[in-house]
């Protein structure tokens, strides 16, 4: 479990998310999400951070799970999809501890 | 804004230790599962069947020694979905020694919390039937399908760890499909112009469940103008391939599910005309049937696979009898429930398949444990959900056709297939 995109037919294929803060706009929709996130985390390849524009519970009790299991915890947070919208590929994040979500590299 | 989740006194007791930590585990991820769904309160089930015993990783198996260590027992009664092994018979999976043992510590584990050994994705057929309008937690899609639509009950679709924990507490999350509201159909599938001579033959149904799952997505549809007589293995196929395709968990069959004496019950009252109606057509219907074929022009075939989900008897019995005692020519496996592979040997069906060289799969499957010959090649299969998950999961190009080619085309060696027509 190396934290790649594996379909061939996404995007981004190939590329790891693990330490990344991911944006997941809808749901993923997969029955293994939780599995497959528990693994992650157990492994330490989890993404640092994950946005969700809609609630994807599957995906979020995975890291309910983890986070019960003792495996090192990251934030899971429904944001308005369309705030994300300008925010491309690279840019560096700051999730604050409060939930307040930023670029830290201006506006 | 969100609305608070409200627990029984009791509930909140088991949150705070009253019954053992693995029970306070398990209730603090159910009442995170609802906070996540949005649900106002917790619902108490009657059953639970687990999925988790497939193993992803070594993760899941954490998750269930951590809940064994902690005391856990299952609080109602619980059946386990099929395993990574075919526990009756190892020497027929090819997996690695540390896989093996992890996937056998993951199905122990969930053992010993008291679910009973049933591992199979068909727990209706070895005695695990809710009744009308029972609250259960039910895994596995297919099982999830069935469950809802053939025998009424109530669940959504639990798995991953979620299962395992409302197994434990006795509780689930009262949104979605626990509602009323939410089991009242939304779409109606006209298919009274089907004739009767193709929605008889059980070869139809995984192709209706292939096309409806990729119609309706998780809509809830009422089916109006197939047979009365429809059967329950009919119903179990259509309803597997439909959550193969497209995450079906309830669907109706008007005069044939309990919930649906009639479209208009099905759809909960208010007139029949407002709802969006899809007449079933044989332009929607063959792209769904030659998607179940990726095999292109073959004409061999390698192996066949049947049971998914798991043979019933009368399923075994239909086997035998197209059989007619000749010899099979190429590997032909057969999966079923262990509880369902002691009534063969009860009745001396399972001295006959052996005979002619049916391989009967026991507690696992052939697309989720690696038992057909390894190199790839043409699988033949009667079953939608084969031929949904044959492809990625075994390197197989699959071909798909009713009981009878199946076994036509393992007495030859040669694909044999009903040709008669899909359309009308």
């Amino acid at each position: 479990m190396r934290g790649e995109i594996v379909d061939p037919r996404h995007p981004e294929y190939g590329r790891s998310i693990a330490g990344t803060v991911l944006l997941v706009p809808s749901a993923v929709g997969s029955s293994s999400s939780s599995a497959i996130m528990l693994e992650l985390m157990r492994e330490g390849r989890a993404p640092a951070a994950i946005l969700m524009g809609r609630a994807d519970a599957i995906l979020a009790l995975g890291v309910v799970v983890g986070r019960e299991l003792g495996y090192a915890s990251l934030p899971v947070l429904e944001v308005d999809p369309v705030a994300l919208r300008d925010w491309d590929d690279g840019t560096i994040v700051d999730v604050g501890v409060d939930g307040l979500v930023s670029r830290a590299d201006g506006p | 804004m969100v609305m608070p989740l409200r627990l029984t006194g009791a509930e909140r007791a088991s949150l705070e230790g009253a019954g053992g930590e693995a029970s306070a585990v398990a209730m603090r991820i159910v009442v995170a599962a609802s906070e996540l769904l949005g649900a106002r309160r917790l619902v108490e089930i009657s059953s639970a069947h687990i999925d988790g015993c497939l193993h992803h990783g070594d993760g899941g198996v954490e998750f269930a020694e951590r809940l064994v260590r902690g005391g856990g027992r299952v609080a109602v009664p619980t059946t386990l979905n099929v395993g990574a092994l075919d526990l009756l018979h190892p020497e027929m999976v090819r997996a690695d020694a540390h896989k093996t043992e992890m996937a056998r510590r993951q199905m122990d584990a969930y053992v010993e919390m008291g679910a009973s050994p049933t591992f199979t994705c068909a727990p209706y057929q070895v005695g695990h039937e809710p009744g009308l309008g029972e609250q259960v937690a039910w895994g596995e899609s297919n099982a999830v399908a069935f469950v809802n639509s053939v025998l009424g009950a109530r669940t959504e679709r639990y798995g991953d760890f979620l299962d395992a924990c409302c197994a434990l507490s006795g509780r689930a999350p009262l949104h979605g499909l626990h509602l009323d509201e939410h089991r009242r159909a939304t779409v109606v599938i006209d298919a009274t112009a089907v004739p009767r001579s193709l929605s008889s033959r059980d070869v139809f149904y995984p192709v209706l469940g292939t096309w409806l799952g990729l119609a309706v997505g998780v809509e809830v549809a009422v089916i109006d103008g197939l047979p009365v007589g429809t059967t329950r293995d009919q119903l179990k196929a259509l309803g597997a391939a439909a959550a193969s395709t497209g995450s079906v968990a309830l669907f109706h069959v008007a005069g044939v599910t309990p919930e649906a004496p009639s479209v208009a019950a099905a759809i909960g009252g208010g007139a029949v005309a407002d709802v969006r109606t899809i007449v079933l057509t044989p332009d929607q219907l063959l792209p769904a049937l030659s998607r179940l074929s990726t095999a292109g022009d073959a004409s061999r075939i390698d192996a066949v696979a049947v049971g998914s989900p798991h043979f019933s008897l009368a399923e075994f019995e239909a086997l035998v009898r197209a059989i007619a005692g000749r010899r099979l020519t190429v590997p032909f496996y057969a999966c079923t429930a262990r509880a369902t592979h002691q009534q063969l040997r009860d009745n001396g069906y399972d001295a006959e398949l052996s005979r002619v060289g049916v391989d009967v799969v026991v507690d696992t499957c052939v697309v989720v444990t690696p038992i057909l010959p390894p190199g790839g090649g043409v699988l033949m299969t009667n079953s939608g959900k084969f031929a949904h998950y044959a492809p990625s999961n075994t390197g197989y190009d699959v071909v798909y056709g009713s009981l009878e080619d199946c076994v036509e085309s393992a007495v030859g060696g040669r694909l044999v297939r009903d040709e008669r027509s899909w359309s009308w």
